[in-house]
């Protein structure tokens, strides 16, 4: 820690020489009697001067919440001796907006028995947050000297947006030959009627439909289509567009990846993660509630870098996109890379459906001729770019965050049903 | 908040008994206590801990012109009023302190408090037993004066070793 004089001892320097030298060269004690108090303060300081030698232990009592929730930071000071020590948390701005909560705290520390004080934080916004520096001064007897340091806390807290529960689930073209929820084109056994033909040889007694049966005279046979499990990847769209909130489209991209991720990973599917932006990461397949908190924490460690390199997809190796994998890809559609890198996911043969993030933009009725017509082409640019999609196979749906996102699941297998999608099932 | 007006009416206190006390015939203590106080109110409203020990001057001056014009010297007075101002001084700097937003626990605000008396209680011994002392001797002699005052100096000169060694 670094020592340093305080005001009061400056102060009591100050007046306590002038108090003196005035006395002296006038000869009048009185002014040193007046100033004895500050000569007093001098004395006792020196006598007790000692630096404490103040350590602090930073902890966090827990390091994943939601938005909303509070984080509590729990400090412990211990001193070698007697002094008041004034803790003050340093946060990134990002994570604590408001001063209240972090206010210094003044307290006394008696030697060498350990004084915790506890810092509630709110945590307001989704992401991971470092929690930044811990301002520690210490005040020495009589507060003549007083010890600084900056104590930095490693470690991350991570703040999950507000789980969402979904009542809809984007059922997959192509699934994988695991047993599973979703259904398959195949008819074999499984739980979800498909057709019937007539009884042969080897078949079950208990698939005999026995209504048409009854109604034909002859056997005929229930076929169900087959559960089936699939890989489910999240390209999350992370390239910075200039001119536009990214850190509100962003929050719209990691609130629905979230969600839909829960949803998948809740019916046994294998999730993954591909970011795709100014890094590239990814996070390989798998099942269970592990896998949920490894890509959450991947999705929260999003970095949004603005890069200006050209990126492709089939840089990425197979265990990132499994073949036959429904991509599910969350993105503003405004970097022309990340549009193709559909394209190119699509044309590999896999399923791709695309939940557009845009938050609501309300145009001004006051807004000047050129903007209404420069807003005008924008949106149909948009619109082809969509039809475009449309025609490739790609179903397109538009979530701006007020609305519920099963209805935006809704539009999205809607339009996939009227979609071309090439491989088998 | 209830600091800063504390310190406000103590330092109002302490022009007021300085005003007080002094001699009818001496009429240039009254503005130099209105701009010990008007420099107190000032920095004290500011917020700047160093500047609000300025007022300590006028104070300082108050006190060399009564002490110059009265014909008996009171000690006692002195010092009283030294403590008092001591103690204006330190409330000042706490309610400064205070107005950046610091939660101060009872316990830190009882060992401050505790600091303070000690320096008050040091002091008026060490005025009791000096007037004592003066009250005893036949006279108060440039000798007397000059020992107290070169203790004083020797002190100073020990302290000042003391930070430099530190």
């Amino acid at each position: 820690m670094r020592r340093s004089a305080t005001d009061r001892l400056i102060v009591s320097v100050l007046l306590s020489l002038a108090g003196a030298v005035i006395a002296v060269l006038v000869g009048m004690p009185e002014v040193a009697l007046f100033v004895a108090p500050w000569l007093v303060l001098c004395a006792l300081g020196i006598m007790h001067e000692r630096d404490p030698n103040v350590q602090v232990q930073i902890a966090v009592v827990q390091d994943r919440l939601m938005v909303g929730d509070v984080v509590e930071v729990q400090v412990t000071v211990t001193a070698e001796s007697n002094a008041v020590v004034a803790v003050a948390p340093q946060p990134s701005k990002s994570f604590v907006t408001s001063t209240e909560a972090i206010r210094p705290v003044v307290d006394l520390v008696s030697a060498r028995r350990p004084t915790d004080i506890t810092f509630e934080m709110p945590a307001q916004e989704w992401g991971t947050h470092d929690l930044g520096a811990m301002d520690v001064e210490s005040s020495h007897a009589y507060g003549l000297f007083r010890s600084r340091a900056v104590m930095r806390q490693r470690g991350a807290i991570r703040v999950h947006p507000t789980p969402r529960q979904l009542k809809e689930l984007i059922a997959p073209w192509l699934v994988r030959r695991v047993s599973g929820t979703h259904r398959s084109r195949e008819s074999a056994q499984g739980i979800e009627y498909a057709d019937i033909r007539q009884f042969a040889a080897g078949d079950s007694v208990r698939d005999i439909n026995w209504r048409a049966s009854a109604r034909t005279g002859d056997l005929w046979v229930s076929q169900r289509h087959l559960d089936r499990a699939t890989d489910v990847i999240l390209l999350v769209d992370s390239f910075v567009e200039s001119g536009h909130d990214v850190r509100q489209i962003f929050g719209l991209i990691v609130d629905a990846s979230i969600a839909i991720a829960e949803s998948h990973l809740a019916v046994t599917d294998r999730v993954g993660l591909v970011e795709f932006g100014g890094v590239v990461r990814w996070v390989s397949p798998a099942t269970g509630r592990v896998q949920l908190q490894r890509l959450t924490d991947a999705i929260l460690a999003t970095g949004l870098y603005a890069n200006a390199a050209d990126k492709e997809l089939p840089i990425l190796p197979a265990r990132a996109l499994p073949p036959r994998s429904f991509i599910i890809a969350f993105t503003p559609l405004l970097d022309d890379r990340f549009v193709e890198a559909i394209f190119t996911a699509r044309g590999r043969g896999h399923d791709v459906a695309v939940i557009e993030c845009v938050p609501t933009d309300d145009q001004s009725v006051d807004a000047p001729y050129a903007q209404s017509v420069a807003r005008s082409f924008w949106d149909a640019e948009r619109s082809m770019l969509r039809d475009r999609m449309a025609e490739q196979g790609v179903a397109v749906a538009g979530w701006d965050g007020d609305e519920n996102l099963d209805v935006v699941l809704g539009q999205l297998m809607r339009r996939r049903h009227g979609g071309r999608v090439r491989g088998r099932s | 908040m209830w600091v800063t007006v504390l310190a406000a009416a103590m330092g109002m206190g302490a022009v007021a008994a300085m005003v007080a006390t002094a001699s009818e015939a001496m009429t240039a203590v009254v503005p130099l206590m209105a701009v010990a106080m008007l420099l107190h109110l000032t920095f004290l409203i500011l917020g700047s801990a160093r500047w609000v020990a300025s007022a300590s001057l006028p104070m300082v001056g108050g006190i060399v012109l009564e002490s110059g014009f009265a014909e008996e010297s009171s000690w006692m007075r002195s010092i009283t009023v030294g403590c008092w101002w001591y103690v204006t001084m330190e409330v000042s700097w706490e309610a400064i302190e205070r107005r950046r937003g610091a939660r101060n626990t009872a316990e830190a605000t009882a060992h401050r408090v505790q600091e303070v008396a000690t320096v008050v209680g040091v002091t008026l011994l060490i005025g009791v037993g000096a007037s004592a002392l003066a009250s005893i001797a036949p006279a108060r002699s440039v000798a007397l004066q000059a020992v107290v005052l070169g203790g004083l100096l020797t002190a100073f000169v020990a302290m000042i070793r003391q930070v430099t060694a530190n």
